[in-house]
């Protein structure tokens, strides 16, 4: 598989990287690489069966209420925080 | 007992030292202690290690009134730092959880430490365990104790070597292709790779959710087994949690005779090293010599594994990053102009390793629209037919067995250009991750350049017991570890 400098800057848009110029190069190589090996898969027989990959266990939980962390709790390792609240930039100028 | 003999004992030994008065708790504690400040700056070994953060373990342990109803009562244990714990740091060996303190412990941490366990500290870790070799860490690279040029093999390096450099009995890894394993054989311990859903992995931070494992790292079987028997267990925090009960091994080595043993011809080819190739022939004669019935079985599907492992491992991890955005926990861009989407952008962009993002971007790729049935689609395919092939293996063997990697530890900086040739060396680990069954690597020879070598041996879905139960017979008959010492 191809992959062109133009495509990785697509897959790292979608994978919310920025990557500078040398970096697309070098994720170009390796990512060409890696695909062209993966392809040996086309090599084996597909079966029938519709794979979904979740997993064979699962288990449910009761839908009872619980105590949860709190809100002072869940913000405490944020790297900016307001009271109990995320800090953002502003969205609406 | 002198501070040497004690850093060479197995948990087992120190929690019948301590129950029997040979030695204090304070005896246990001062001398890992001291070892790991000796040794660990040269194996670079750990990312957190605080004597304020274990002295006060070693309070609460003091208080306790009946210390012989803990089974692992003042046995220290590291933890891989992709491992919560709520008293020390955890950074998954990452810039981007640099600092990081969760608010809670994995369910692991929190069944160690009520065994009596006490956590020593967090050990070095390729970056998300995205790595065989440990060059991955934002925190240095780990050295090997038995050559200090060479790597511990990874993604749980820092846990093996300590092991290995007698600076714990005890450390939990975690293996998503083979991660426990492939670094014991490295470094000549024994690594647990247990059934999947086995062991609770509620507070593991997720790289491939249906691969994922915890397990122990010990210098014996019977370590690996009562570390194993304290952490697995159903835990309703974890919904692929399985139900188990408890596990006693008998050491009895009419257990071995006429067991059906397989050994997996694709993964004993032309591939692997000499010394590996003339230590696994030696395995499999000890084996016979056992009264076991070892035999050549195929699985041409393994030949495929790391193309499929590649696929979905990387393809979860695309989804299970994705939460590091710089809001709510570790690094956050600090431009002071960028907007909320250059804010995403950048903490990734400069909290993430060179690895980490190939695979995040491999994995988006694999999932993204056009290409989803062609890649991801066909991997999870594969991986059915791969768990159908080993289903119908074990119907007639009781255990597989390979090499636990194809050579010996390399030098540090070797692969690390060449991301195919690094993970073609977990060929021989990650079919097991697949299929989801139990896996362990136990020392089995040496290297003429005197690096160990690994054995692994496979067994069906939930079978730990029998599998620990063969690996320690095969242990008690080789006496390796009474053999070989690194010298660091």
């Amino acid at each position: 598989m191809q992959i062109d400098a133009h495509m990785v800057a697509q897959v790292a848009k979608l994978a919310h990287l920025k990557l500078s110029s040398e970096e697309i190069v070098y994720y170009q190589n390796h990512l060409e690489s890696i695909l062209g090996y993966v392809q040996q898969l086309d090599k084996m027989a597909q079966s029938q069966q519709v794979a979904t990959g979740e997993s064979e266990i699962q288990s449910e939980r009761e839908d009872v209420r619980r105590p949860s962390v709190g809100a002072e709790q869940a913000v405490i390792q944020a790297p900016d925080s307001s009271g109990t609240f995320f800090q953002v930039p502003r969205i609406i100028e | 007992m002198s501070s040497t003999k004690i850093s060479s004992l197995s948990a087992k030994a120190i929690v019948s030292g301590l129950a029997s008065r040979s030695f204090a708790l304070d005896d246990v504690i001062a001398t890992f202690v001291e070892r790991t400040k000796k040794v660990c700056p040269a194996l670079n070994s750990h990312v957190f290690f605080s004597e304020e953060v274990i002295s006060k373990q070693v309070d609460a342990l003091k208080k306790t009134s009946n210390p012989e109803s803990y089974p692992l009562f003042g046995v220290p244990v590291l933890v891989k730092d992709n491992i919560c714990t709520m008293d020390m740091p955890t950074t998954c060996g990452s810039k981007i959880l640099a600092g990081y303190v969760p608010q809670y412990d994995a369910t692991v941490i929190s069944r160690l430490r009520n065994a009596g366990a006490v956590i020593f500290g967090k050990t070095n870790q390729d970056e998300f365990a995205m790595g065989s070799s440990n060059e991955n860490s934002a925190y240095g690279p780990v050295k090997n104790p038995w050559d200090l040029e060479r790597v511990p093999g990874g993604s749980s390096g820092g846990s093996a070597a300590a092991v290995a450099a007698e600076l714990v009995p005890v450390a939990l890894g975690s293996d998503t292709g083979g991660s426990i394993r492939q670094p014991a054989s490295f470094c000549g311990v024994v690594g647990l790779k247990p059934t999947y859903g086995a062991v609770s992995r509620y507070g593991l931070v997720a790289y491939g959710s249906s691969l994922d494992c915890i397990g122990p790292i010990t210098r014996s079987v019977e370590d690996a087994a009562m570390v194993f028997d304290v952490i697995s267990g159903h835990d309703p925090k974890d919904a692929t949690s399985l139900h188990s009960g408890s596990r006693e091994i008998p050491n009895s080595e009419a257990m071995v005779s006429k067991k059906r043993i397989g050994v997996i011809s694709e993964l004993i080819g032309t591939g692997n090293d000499l010394d590996t190739t003339h230590s696994f022939k030696e395995a499999v004669l000890e084996l016979k010599a056992l009264g076991a019935v070892v035999e050549e079985v195929s699985l041409p599907e393994i030949e495929y594994s790391i193309a499929m492992y590649y696929l979905i491992a990387t393809a979860e991890a695309s989804s299970n990053l994705a939460r590091f955005d710089g809001i709510r926990f570790g690094h956050r861009s600090s431009d002071p102009t960028q907007s909320l989407k250059e804010l995403y952008l950048n903490s990734r962009s400069e909290g993430f390793g060179k690895e980490v993002k190939q695979r995040i971007m491999l994995g988006t790729f694999a999932l993204s629209s056009g290409y989803y049935d062609a890649y991801y689609g066909k991997a999870l395919n594969a991986r059915e037919q791969l768990k159908s092939a080993v289903k119908r293996l074990f119907s007639q063997y009781d255990f597989l067995i390979s090499p636990t990697s194809p050579t010996t530890a390399f030098k540090i900086g070797e692969k690390i250009a060449d991301p195919l040739s690094m993970y073609l060396s977990d060929i021989g680990t990650i079919a097991a991750n697949l299929a989801g069954i139990p896996a362990i690597s136990i020392p089995c020879g040496m290297s003429e350049s005197r690096l160990p070598i690994g054995l692994q041996i496979m067994a069906p879905w939930n079978q730990e017991t029998s599998l620990l139960q063969l690996a320690g017979i095969y242990e008690k008959k080789l006496k390796w570890s009474e053999r070989y010492k690194p010298n660091v």
